[in-house]
């Protein structure tokens, strides 16, 4: 996931479907300021560049824990089903449910009368919907696997944008070293010449 | 990375530096949330191992309800606590405690894995650059 496009086009090459933008690796510092007005200018679009990486990241990091809590929940879903699913057809459970704040109250939950068993799923948006228990489960592997397919998605933005940071501070670095050089360069110079 | 000091000579950065460097980064968030995952994981281990300890305990002291053969232990399923018999519980306790031990045990080879890759990159690019590169975390004041 190393960079490989080192033209030199302006940093603004988007090349990722998130639209984070690219940045290109400097291979030789006095070539690419031959180009440009002077240190600066080319430190303050870098670290512009820089606080848009931070932004992005931000973003994804949010995503990422949004997705992360999701997770869970699915599988607790998931588990009460299966659970549902493993009792027997005569087998009548019991169970304690919070019907409000600190208050619970108790259920019992018959057998299914017939072979078809059904349960009821919170969709969201104030709708609940009836299912037979085989789709409800067939569903939530489903939503399961979308969830953990998302978040995979989210980590290797991230990868990509850290990676993208890092080039962006190590040219930061390189730059700044660079004007200071350049600069003692010049004071030994205009002292000898004295 | 700090700047140069006025009578060091620069190194020059290759691409295949810029690689290290980035792996290095990638690497070390990677860590990070390896560490994270394993803290959660052990707490998770922590609760079971206490949940299992009360439950044994109780079948020994407490008694059955009413309308009960069997005394029974409201265990989370979901949002709801379902009564189980202690036994059933106690099973359900070591399924759940053999599985967070498996996915620690993996976390912890994969953690051992990014430490060993991490370090030979460290040596590597503290070699080249010396002074110039700081990889080591910053102390937590």
């Amino acid at each position: 996931m190393g960079d490989t496009d080192n033209t030199s086009d302006s940093g603004g090459v988007i090349s990722n479907q998130t639209s984070i933008p690219l940045a290109e690796f400097l291979d030789n510092v006095d070539k690419f300021m031959e180009h440009e007005e002077s240190a600066d200018v080319v430190i303050k679009r870098l670290d512009e560049l820089h606080s848009k990486y931070k932004f992005l990241e931000l973003n994804l990091l949010h995503k990422k824990k949004r997705l992360k809590s999701q997770l869970p929940e699915i599988t607790s879903t998931l588990d009460s089903i299966k659970y549902l699913e493993k009792r027997g057809t005569d087998e009548e459970i019991t169970s304690l449910f919070q019907l409000s704040e600190c208050v619970y109250s108790t259920a019992k939950i018959p057998p299914p009368s017939d072979d078809k068993q059904t349960v009821y799923l919170w969709l969201g948006a104030n709708v609940m919907l009836e299912y037979p228990i085989e789709e409800a489960r067939i569903l939530l592997e489903n939503n399961l696997n979308k969830c953990k397919l998302s978040l995979t998605k989210c980590c290797d933005d991230l990868d990509y944008l850290r990676n993208q940071y890092t080039v962006t501070e190590v040219n930061m670095a390189r730059v700044y070293n660079w004007d200071v050089k350049r600069r003692q360069l010049e004071k030994t110079e205009s002292t000898g010449d004295k | 990375m700090s700047p140069d000091g006025p009578s060091k000579p620069s190194v020059s950065v290759t691409q295949a530096d810029q690689a290290s460097i980035n792996r290095f980064a990638l690497l070390n968030t990677r860590h990070m949330d390896i560490s994270t995952n394993l803290g959660e994981h052990q707490r998770n281990l922590d609760n079971l191992a206490e949940a299992k300890e009360m439950v044994e305990e109780y079948q020994l002291v407490g008694e059955p309800a009413e309308h009960e053969e069997n005394i029974c232990v409201g265990y989370q399923v979901g949002d709801v606590f379902v009564n189980m018999s202690c036994e059933d519980t106690i099973e359900r306790l070591e399924s759940e405690k053999q599985n967070v031990t498996n996915q620690k045990a993996e976390l912890e080879d994969k953690r051992q894995t990014v430490q060993t890759e991490m370090n030979t990159l460290k040596s590597q690019l503290y070699a080249k650059f010396g002074d110039q590169i700081n990889l080591d975390p910053e102390p937590s004041d």
